[in-house]
């Protein structure tokens, strides 16, 4: 099996997330709990937020990526923007989905409901899983020219990212207010969730080749075909 | 690519199994290290903070795998229409 340079860096990443993942869970259980409002400890499923808390960044990424190979595709043509974006938008749903979830199972515990209809911060992050949902069907379904529809949808969802991280600070919400970017962060809870942080991004970027990888050979795919078939090389 | 698919997905799948901590909740308690905040609603019928997380978690690594087995089928599902659109120009070749 020859190994290409691109191959190497795919196992090279998918060993740095599994050696990331088993030291994640000590580091994890080892950082301390922050006090809640109360002045008691937070409960035990505070360890969510490391994993919620990159979820939803890597959610936000993905969100950006995906607008950045829909402006290249809408303004140039490109297919590798295309297929960027494409493999973008299906991160957006995987990780947003894991973020929407994993979300609900530490409110439980701590707000005593999964969900908050109100909270614009909750309501907002699924206006954008909901919008890149569309994108893909959009894509499967729309027919002709879906591709330049579906970038206005992504283009929408970007606009959406600074409206769901500022929505905190804006309207009275359940959600609190990032701590993580303000250092509010305990230095042990500091070093687990940023390795956290990293094996995601890590993993992100992984998943986002491989697709990426797919995407484009199913381009090559479909040029082979139409050639094949303009040279009547192909059988009736 | 599907080799290394295949050592992804098995790289990953055994992440959760070897992430396991024997015992680490709780030594953590016993060391004073965290308080368990929430031995309360335990009793009171709640849900177990250890039950959240590891759903929480568990959920994560299933999405991650479904998506990779997605990707690995497509692939497998693009390579054999590459198989058979070779076969059909083949046959077209010698047709022609």
């Amino acid at each position: 099996m020859k190994l290409r340079t691109l191959d190497l860096v795919f196992l090279a990443g998918a060993l740095l997330v599994a050696a990331a993942m088993v030291l994640a869970p000590g580091w994890i259980v080892d950082a301390p709990l922050p006090m809640a409002s109360g002045g008691m400890a937070m409960a035990w499923t505070q360890k969510i937020f490391y994993f919620h808390v990159p979820a939803a960044w890597c959610t936000f990424l993905s969100v950006f990526v995906c607008a950045a190979g829909s402006v290249l595709h809408l303004a140039k043509r490109s297919r590798g923007g295309d297929a960027l974006a494409v493999a973008a938008a299906e991160l957006v749903v995987v990780f947003g989905i894991c973020t929407l979830v994993t979300g609900p199972l530490w409110a439980r515990k701590e707000w005593g409901v999964w969900w908050v209809w109100k909270d614009v911060r909750l309501v907002t992050t699924l206006i954008l899983w909901i919008t890149f949902i569309a994108y893909l069907f959009v894509r499967r379904y729309g027919g002709p020219g879906a591709e330049r529809l579906a970038s206005g949808l992504a283009l929408f969802g970007a606009v959406n990212v600074p409206i769901v991280y500022i929505s905190v600070f804006f309207w009275r919400t359940q959600h609190p207010k990032a701590t993580v970017v303000a250092g509010g962060l305990d230095p042990k809870m500091r070093a687990a969730f940023w390795l956290s942080f990293a094996a995601f991004t890590v993993l992100y970027l992984l998943l986002l080749g491989v697709r990426i990888r797919l995407e484009r050979a199913r381009h090559r795919l479909d040029e082979l075909h139409v050639a094949a078939d303009e040279a009547g090389l192909l059988d009736p | 690519m599907k080799p290394f698919l295949a050592v992804l997905l098995l790289l990953l799948g055994s992440v959760p199994a070897l992430a396991q901590v024997p015992g680490g909740a709780p030594a953590a308690a016993a060391n004073g290290e965290w308080k368990d905040a929430d031995l309360a609603a335990m009793g009171e019928g709640g849900y177990q903070s250890t039950t959240l997380v590891t759903a929480a978690y568990s959920f994560i690594w299933v999405m991650v795998l479904v998506f990779v087995a997605s990707v690995w089928l497509r692939s497998r599902r693009l390579h054999q229409d590459l198989a058979e659109l070779e076969a059909r120009i083949a046959r077209g070749q010698t047709e022609g």
